[in-house]
């Protein structure tokens, strides 16, 4: 009980260290934050008007106390253009980027938990298997993005090229992001896997005459899943940071094309909702993901201590 | 050994055809008209783009700005990372405690979106991708030389060394900072994929280098307009880009790349 107590106040801490950093962030901007939205021929009437309106005339610290209030408060302003509550506006962008968030991490599974099985168990699959999480890793997602367009919307016109509305848009976008993902997971699936076979107990348990199979299901791939599950919940990074591109790609209005155009339109309360809110959802996946190995793995609840893969 | 020689082949391609395009009689941002959007040819070999501009000549720049970026970026995080980290685990205390909760906390967060959030607060262009990419890099220095370091402290030469009057500065420099070298310089190897493809990233993004600077990011951009008529000024620089990280990957024979970028 208390290992999970200390790890929800350790991700607490780092939250409200994620929002310091981006509190100081828009503070440290050279030239100051208002005049990067005015432009250099603002009056200086202007200038005041909108510093007060963002709070930026008050003394740090008291801007510091609110910004932290607003957020507990789930306020975290508003935006400059539209004037609605950032909140919300996040909320009406959130759904097309669920949706690629959870196909893309389906595929993810689908496709390198085989792949990764397969490459540990013969030999025959750990060419192709090796080969493809090195292409994975390097094919940059923005540019297999255009490429698989190419391919399957202009010249076979399987696929829409962009946009959202059915299941089928969100197809390519899915393959963009979950290659180097799959890619990543898969050597990390046949890694925890061979590592589990160089233990004793694999040994032991081949030479009582227990079936493969058997052993694989009910030893190997228990035990290998720590490691897996680890790797899986690091890589809502990836995966986050990910969907900003293959949106852009595929223009699909999510969370990241809303990053993407709030900067370019100087609207900082926005990007600092935005960039806060991926960074909690990070901080809260790998919480998430710590607290449930005391469910793979019993022994970690007894030690409390995580060892990291 | 033969990965590596893969890995040196793949990354020796894009790196020869950059130079020699390099000698191409073309600007790089020479607007050009009358020739916009020629297809691939002998006096233009990747074609031109909206604008007429020779897209070999503007590959060939990005590709050196690129690895220039990579390069200073690679030089700066891992001499302050594995200062930091040396420091921080030879000596110990409350210094190592302050480092190390600094580098948890920079973890916690997704790498690149604190890179994006720079860049997105101070503009783009070279310096603050530099900057930005620095920002965040030197952790993962600080770690492994941190590590070594705590272990080095314990081997019996460097306790030698203290007892025969070696003072700290001395047995750092001599006999901890060689010994972190090796594993140092993989890392290094392995962060120059990471950054390229940050740096690529953020300015197909928009964010990073801005026009008319070329780089294989934001042609890759450029060219989603114009994926119907004239797919090559995708191509060719994703192409490029590929070709870069394939080979940094395979010829550090590690695919930590990941631990890197997210």
């Amino acid at each position: 009980m208390s290992y999970i107590f200390r790890r929800i106040f350790y991700g607490l801490l780092t939250l409200w260290g994620a929002s310091t950093l981006v509190f100081l962030l828009l503070r440290a901007v050279p030239s100051g934050p208002v005049e990067m939205i005015l432009g250099e021929s603002a009056r200086p009437a202007q200038v005041q008007e909108l510093r007060r309106e963002l709070g930026l005339d008050k003394p740090i610290l008291l801007q510091y106390r609110d910004f932290i209030l607003g957020i507990l408060r789930g306020k975290m302003g508003r935006s400059l253009l539209s004037g609605e509550n950032v909140g919300a506006i996040i909320i009406s962008h959130l759904p097309p980027t669920i949706y690629l968030a959870l196909i893309s991490i389906l595929m993810t599974v689908f496709i390198s938990f085989p792949l990764g099985i397969a490459s540990s168990l013969s030999r025959r699959w750990d060419l192709p298997a090796s080969f493809f999480s090195t292409f994975g890793l390097a094919v940059p997602n923005f540019w297999l993005g255009p490429i698989l367009i190419l391919i399957f919307s202009v010249q076979m016109k399987i696929f829409p090229v962009s946009g959202v509305g059915s299941i089928v848009h969100y197809f390519l976008p899915g393959i963009t992001l979950s290659t180097s993902l799959s890619a990543y997971l898969t050597r990390i699936v046949k890694r925890s896997i061979d590592d589990e076979k160089g233990k004793s107990y694999f040994l032991a348990l081949v030479s009582r005459g227990f079936t493969r199979q058997y052993i694989f299901r009910k030893h190997l791939l228990p035990n290998a899943m720590v490691p897996i599950i680890t790797i899986l919940g690091l890589e809502t990074g990836a995966l986050l940071t990910g969907a900003i591109i293959t949106e852009r790609v595929f223009s699909i209005p999510g969370i990241g094309t809303l990053l993407i155009t709030s900067v370019n339109q100087r609207d900082y309360p926005v990007v600092q909702g935005v960039v806060l809110f991926i960074a909690g959802i990070y901080v809260l996946t790998n919480m998430i993901v710590d607290l449930s190995y005391s469910v793979i793995d019993p022994r970690i609840k007894v030690g409390g201590k995580i060892e990291k893969a | 050994m033969r990965k590596r020689r893969i890995g040196f082949l793949l990354l020796f391609l894009p790196l020869f055809f950059s130079i020699i395009f390099f000698f191409l009689p073309y600007g790089y941002s020479s607007i050009n008209l009358e020739a916009r959007l020629c297809s691939p040819s002998i006096s233009h070999p990747f074609g031109t783009d909206s604008l007429g501009r020779d897209m070999a000549k503007r590959i060939s720049l990005a590709t050196f700005i690129s690895i220039s970026i990579a390069g200073i970026v690679v030089f700066i995080t891992s001499t302050i990372g594995t200062a930091l980290g040396i420091i921080s685990g030879y000596l110990g205390g409350v210094i190592d405690e302050i480092l190390m909760r600094t580098v948890d906390l920079l973890l916690s967060f997704p790498g690149f979106l604190l890179a994006l959030a720079i860049v997105a607060v101070m503009g783009g262009g070279y310096w603050n991708l530099v900057f930005a990419l620095s920002f965040t890099g030197w952790t993962s220095y600080s770690r492994l030389a941190r590590s070594e370091s705590l272990k080095l402290r314990e081997e019996d030469f460097v306790k030698s060394t203290r007892v025969l009057g070696g003072s700290d500065i001395w047995t750092i420099i001599h006999h901890i900072l060689p010994h972190t070298f090796p594993i140092i310089r993989v890392q290094a190897i392995l962060s120059i994929a990471g950054i390229i493809l940050a740096e690529s990233s953020l300015s197909f993004l928009g964010l990073g280098l801005q026009p008319p600077t070329p780089s294989l990011g934001g042609m890759i951009d450029e060219g989603r307009g114009f994926i119907f008529e004239a797919p090559w000024i995708s191509i060719f620089p994703g192409l490029f880009l590929f070709l870069i990280i394939m080979g940094v990957l395979l010829f550090a024979e590690e695919g930590n790349l990941k631990n890197e970028i997210s």
